[in-house]
């Protein structure tokens, strides 16, 4: 589609049209008269210039981030509800380094420490009232501690390094001039009823349905501030706001293997989910789709052309490609057999075909809105105070970037603004093809893909689970069906991708030009939204699950008893 | 390996919050009882109905529904850091197959990695809707049953192919039913009020910036517990229980922690103490914190002692109570040191140890480890445990003693956990007293006797921890913080620090020379296999003729490199 298509062009900051830029000011002076600003920035100031044990360097770049969050959730089980009041926490994280940008105190996992303790800092609670002299007392005891552990690391990773022969070095930390986001809070207020009407009626939709076992309404709110200052000058004051909602239907079929449909969704507000009635309406669907499920047969396994459709299809790129574009790089680990491999296989393919020729792939937090909805994986500015940059990562099918943060990467030395919740992550991904067709020839196309392989059926795939790739095997399926020669479709359950090869992407065959956007929560403070378009797969494998199935319950559901009065 | 050692450790903590006691209200005594227990009753018999005609006959199911409300405030240095309130509901649901002779949760011999018997959980809504609540239970049997059904399986193969006990012990007691309705609990709270006394409270620490760390927080829960077993027994209880804690650490030169703690219990928040109290509390905290710190270390040392009350509650909780657990003379793996001693002498013959959970208070001090019903739905008794020295009879949940078939109302558990025999409120009495001052007096005279310079004082402590296992050295370490020198020789009592006392306990029981006149309370959360539970120990002050002491392990940070940040407030 023509907006869609549009939206591709990835200048940077060409395209932030919202709300977010006009509230974009530097050194606001809000800030000034925060006390938890104003706390932090006299005890870097201090720290900076007074703190140094004797005989070891002194930091040469501190950070700290305080992050003031409530979160509140409620959910509903057969129109009972279960809430959670509003919780506020306020945690600090201090990052201390010593050494220089090339070779410093982080990114190192010492034995005996636990699993990389100590990786992204100290952690601690943070006082809620804003208390000078409470935060700052904090913010100082923190520091001290973070600026000896830093002094370990530092000697023990020295140490490990001195007999290393590092074939490729990479600094550990990029250099970035300094940036200063203060952004507008947002209001927030807890429309109690609004989210009670969007879970009790939904959740009461399965009362009627006796073979769903468990049922659930959920909605998660979480809204507050991040700020963030560092000794180069990076400042930011950014609103944090994510609304999330999940809804699943769960039964056993005859044999015992349990089935699932699940719905989710993930916003800035509450506005942003669909209404109480459209959730009375998704809720009847997964219902039905459920008792369709329990009575489907199981499938067969199967490798060959696969077809990818609707929200599916972004799901299952949100599992396989988007993580793939991600550029984490593991820590250096003290004892070598601890070392981790890079996350993403296509640190060295730069300017090869990672995907087929028609595609492209990109990734602009800058895009606020996909055909008038809003996209929770939008943002300003990432967690290390870097302005987030749109970024072609893809072009006809050759590969020209990955996602970065602040650690430096093999060809990749510099951050592109996605260091987020302590890693790398998309912001809204996008894909599509140049040579996309309408969906409703999809099917035809398949069928026709089919014949050529020689196949007598094939798969059409409309729900992925992200539910582990552990394995070996692909992502899980919730929403599977056979597809014969004759455009006939029979739902089957029971089935999960086998393991999804880097090199998948280069073989698709078509796209369609309709696109779906599919948004999850990553991270405590972070969500991610895809959009992308129906996919066919020349080849992909389709294989059973494998779980150890329980016997069905010797007792009937009570939900099947007659005798149930009303009380 | 690793379970045993999981089973056997058994620590009393003061710092675990979250404290439940029982509030002293009469009982409604209605069968019919409230709108939830019915659901309750009404799920569990169609459930076991049909489970006991199933080929493996479930015989026995039990649900307890837990709904717990809380209030919990933190401050430090003069801020909030905490202050949130929760509504929660859970049910558990304890499925038995096979009999009360053998039955799946029969010990499995000779391998230390068996699964222990579990309970399944599950989370409810808050209100009182027969729907959800029932296919929540539902799924909840069905998973019970299974797991039961399996463990069972298991429990037959491990009897036909060991060596059993020629005449083992049933596995589950045959008990009377108990109907009881009490009131349902609540509190009400003025939660701004309350978060401006912590605040103020907690600011008196910020006056020294070598404190370190300290918290000062409210904890209030009102906890009301709906049982139904099919038996017939069901069980209405409501309690509830507020917390106050005071918590400092500041650090010596040498970089050793040094720990201080005071807590506050009451089974209501309006009769927890004034905030002059706690601000008194706060400030001789903070004043014996800065003595500390300058305190000399201990050396090791072996010679006489003085324990407190409250430290001595701590010592019997950890050496004897933990012994004299029924649960620990059943297991094979386990240390035993008692199973054999009833009718035998095992403290001196001036001492008698009774645990009683339906005390609520001793003099002023209420007690945590009060209830009216157990975790099995067991009425709660006085158990006399050693009369006159003489070790009469075992902490007794419904997992039985050959020589015991009965359960004395200790079986226990935090809400989740599978109950087994734990402590409630232990009370040591003596019926040889002397006076604090004539007490004194004897340890100079031990120590003279002795031939040593001083006695030490356990004046305070945090907590302590012991071993009962048979794969660890049977031994325990309970953890003073506030130990003084007394000196034969008329100087003033000297405070030293880092100060760990140790020893086997057998050994200790048979040094205690005297007691004195004064019971003293610690009120604290038991952790050990079945979760947290809430109890107590009392004692006089106990004259112990020898103890021994280490040091302590060392933190090897040093303090802070730059001194506290100037404050805005003062300024």
């Amino acid at each position: 589609m023509t907006a869609g298509r549009r939206s591709m062009v990835v200048g940077p900051w060409a395209i932030v049209v919202s709300t977010v830029v006009a509230s974009l000011c530097v050194d606001g002076p809000r800030a000034q008269d925060s006390p938890t600003i104003a706390a932090m920035q006299d005890e870097m100031k201090r720290s900076m210039a007074e703190l140094r044990m004797k005989g070891a360097a002194a930091p040469y770049h501190i950070a700290y981030e305080v992050l003031d969050r409530t979160v509140s959730d409620v959910s509903g089980r057969l129109g009972a509800i279960v809430e959670n009041p509003p919780r506020r926490t306020r945690t600090l994280r201090v990052e201390v380094r010593v050494g220089d940008y090339t070779f410093d105190s982080s990114r190192f996992v010492m034995q005996g420490f636990g699993g990389g303790a100590g990786l992204s800092g100290e952690t601690v609670i943070a006082p809620l009232d804003d208390d000078y002299d409470a935060m700052r007392r904090e913010i100082w005891l923190t520091t001290d501690s973070a600026y000896k552990r830093a002094i370990t690391m530092f000697a023990r990773k020295k140490a490990a390094f001195q007999n290393r022969t590092a074939s490729d070095p990479l600094p550990d930390f990029s250099q970035e001039p300094a940036v200063e986001t203060v952004l507008a809070p947002v209001r927030f207020q807890l429309d109690r009823a609004a989210i009670l009407a969007r879970v009790q009626q939904p959740s009461a939709v399965f009362a009627a349905h006796p073979d769903i076992d468990l049922s659930e309404v959920a909605i998660a709110q979480i809204h507050g501030t991040r700020y963030y200052l560092n000794s180069e000058g990076f400042k930011t004051v950014a609103p944090i706001q994510i609304t999330s909602l999940t809804m699943y239907g769960e039964a056993q079929a005859g044999d015992g293997m349990p089935v699932r449909q699940t719905f989710s969704e993930v916003g800035r507000t509450l506005a942003d989910l669909p209404s109480a009635a459209d959730l009375v309406a998704r809720a009847r669907q997964i219902a039905v789709d459920v008792d369709a499920a329990r009575a489907a047969p199981i499938g067969e396994e199967f490798a060959g052309p696969v077809f990818i459709e609707g929200i599916g299809s972004a799901q299952f790129v949100a599992e396989t490609l988007v993580q793939m574009m991600q550029a984490r790089r593991p820590p250096d680990a003290e004892n070598p057999r601890m070392a981790q491999a890079p996350s993403s296989p296509f640190l060295n393919r730069t300017g090869l075909r990672v995907m087929a020729d028609a595609f492209s792939a990109s990734d602009a937090p800058s895009m606020t809105h996909f055909e008038g909805k809003p996209l929770a994986g939008s943002y300003v500015v990432d967690d290390e105070g870097m302005r987030a940059k749109d970024v072609a990562l893809v072009e006809k099918g050759r590969l020209s970037a990955l996602l970065t943060s602040r650690v430096p990467q093999k060809n990749f030395a510099r951050s592109n603004g996605h260091g987020r919740s302590n890693i790398v992550l998309a912001g809204v991904f996008q894909i599509e093809s140049a040579d996309a067709i309408a969906s409703a020839e999809l099917k035809e196309k398949y069928i026709a893909l089919l014949k050529a392989q020689d196949k007598t059926f094939g798969y059409i795939v409309r729900g992925v689970r992200s539910d582990g790739q552990g394995g070996g095997a692909g992502p899980g399926i919730d929403a599977i069906v056979k597809i014969t020669l004759d455009g006939r479709e029979t739902p089957v359950r029971g089935m999960r991708f086998g393991a999804i090869s880097p090199m998948a992407f280069r073989d698709l065959a078509e796209a369609s030009k309709e696109r779906t956007v599919f948004s999850y929560r990553a991270g405590a403070t972070s969500a991610v939204s895809v959009i992308a378009p129906s996919l066919i797969f020349e080849e992909l494998e389709i294989q059973r699950v494998r779980d150890i199935l329980q016997k069905p319950p010797v007792v009937p559901s009570p939900l099947k008893q007659a005798e149930m009065k009303p009380r | 390996m690793t379970k045993m050692r999981f089973a056997s450790v058994a620590i009393l903590v003061c710092l675990v919050e979250g404290a439940a006691a029982q509030s002293p209200r009469p009982a409604l005594s209605k069968a019919e009882g409230p709108a939830i227990l019915s659901i309750l009753r009404d799920e569990l018999s169609r459930n076991v109905d049909v489970l006991k005609q199933q080929p493996v006959p479930a015989y026995y199911s039990a649900y307890t529904l837990y709904d717990s409300r809380s209030t919990q405030i933190l401050a430090s240095f003069g801020a909030i850091d905490r202050s949130d309130e929760s509504h929660q509901r859970f049910a558990t649901v304890e499925v038995r197959v096979g009999d009360y002779q053998l039955d799946n949760t029969h010990p499995i011999r000779g391998d230390v990695r068996a699964l222990s018997p579990r309970l399944v959980q599950v989370s409810l809504p808050l209100s009182d809707e027969e729907k959800p609540i029932r296919l929540a239970l539902w799924r909840a049997t069905d998973r019970g049953y299974k797991q039961a059904s399996e463990a069972l399986t298991r429990v037959n193969t491990n009897v036909a192919a060991k060596v059993q006990d020629e005449n083992p012990a049933p596995d589950f007691s045959r008990e009377e039913k108990q109907e009881y309705s009490g009131n349902s609990a609540s509190y009400s709270l003025d939660k701004q009020a309350w978060e401006a006394r912590l605040r103020r409270v907690s600011a008196v620490f910020s006056e020294d910036p070598l404190v370190l760390r300290s918290q000062v927080s409210l904890t209030v829960e009102a906890d009301n517990r709906y049982y139904v077993n099919s038996e017939g027994s069901q069980i209405v209880t409501g309690d509830v229980g507020g917390r106050i804690f005071i918590q400092g650490v500041t650090k010596a030169e040498d970089g050793m922690e040094l720990p201080l703690y005071t807590s506050y219990f009451a089974t209501s928040p309006d009769v927890l103490p004034d905030e002059r109290q706690l601000v008194a509390e706060a400030r001789a905290m903070v004043d014996l914190l800065a003595r500390l710190r300058k305190a000399p270390l201990v050396e090791p040392f072996s010679g006489p002692a003085i324990l407190s009350g409250r430290a001595a509650g701590v010592f019997f909780h950890e050496i004897f109570g933990h012994r004299v657990e029924g649960n620990r003379q059943r297991n094979a793996d386990d240390g035993q040191t008692f199973t054999s001693r009833v009718g035998l002498p095992v403290l001196p013959a001036f001492l008698s140890v009774t645990f009683d959970p339906t005390v609520r208070k001793i003099g002023n001090v209420e007690l945590m480890g009060h209830y009216l019903y157990d975790d099995q739905g067991v009425k709660a008794q006085r158990v006399t445990v050693v009369d006159d020295g003489v070790l009469k009879t075992f902490l007794l949940d419904r997992a039985p003693l050959r020589t015991f078939p009965k359960s004395n109302g200790h079986g226990r558990a935090e809400p989740g956990f599978l109950p087994v025999s734990r402590q409630s409120n232990l009370q040591v009495e003596s019926s040889k007293t002397v006076s604090r001052e004539q007490l004194m007096d004897r340890l100079r005279d031990e120590a003279r006797r002795q031939g040593k310079p001083f006695g030490l004082l356990f004046d305070n402590i945090e907590g302590g921890f012991t071993t009962t296992g048979r794969g660890s050295p049977n031994a325990f370490n309970v953890l003073p913080n506030v130990v003084y020198r007394i000196y034969t020789d008329g100087r003033a009592p000297e405070l030293v620090r880092g100060v760990d006392l140790i020893g086997t306990p057998l050994a200790a029981f048979g040094k205690i020379i005297a007691t004195d006149d004064r019971i003293d309370v610690f009120n604290g959360v038991c952790g050990a296999e079945s979760g947290g539970v809430p109890v107590s120990a009392s004692s006089p002050s106990l004259l112990v003729s020898e103890v021994e002491v280490q040091k302590k392990i060392q933190s090897q940070e040093t303090r802070p490199i730059l001194p506290a940040p100037p404050a805005a407030k003062k300024s």
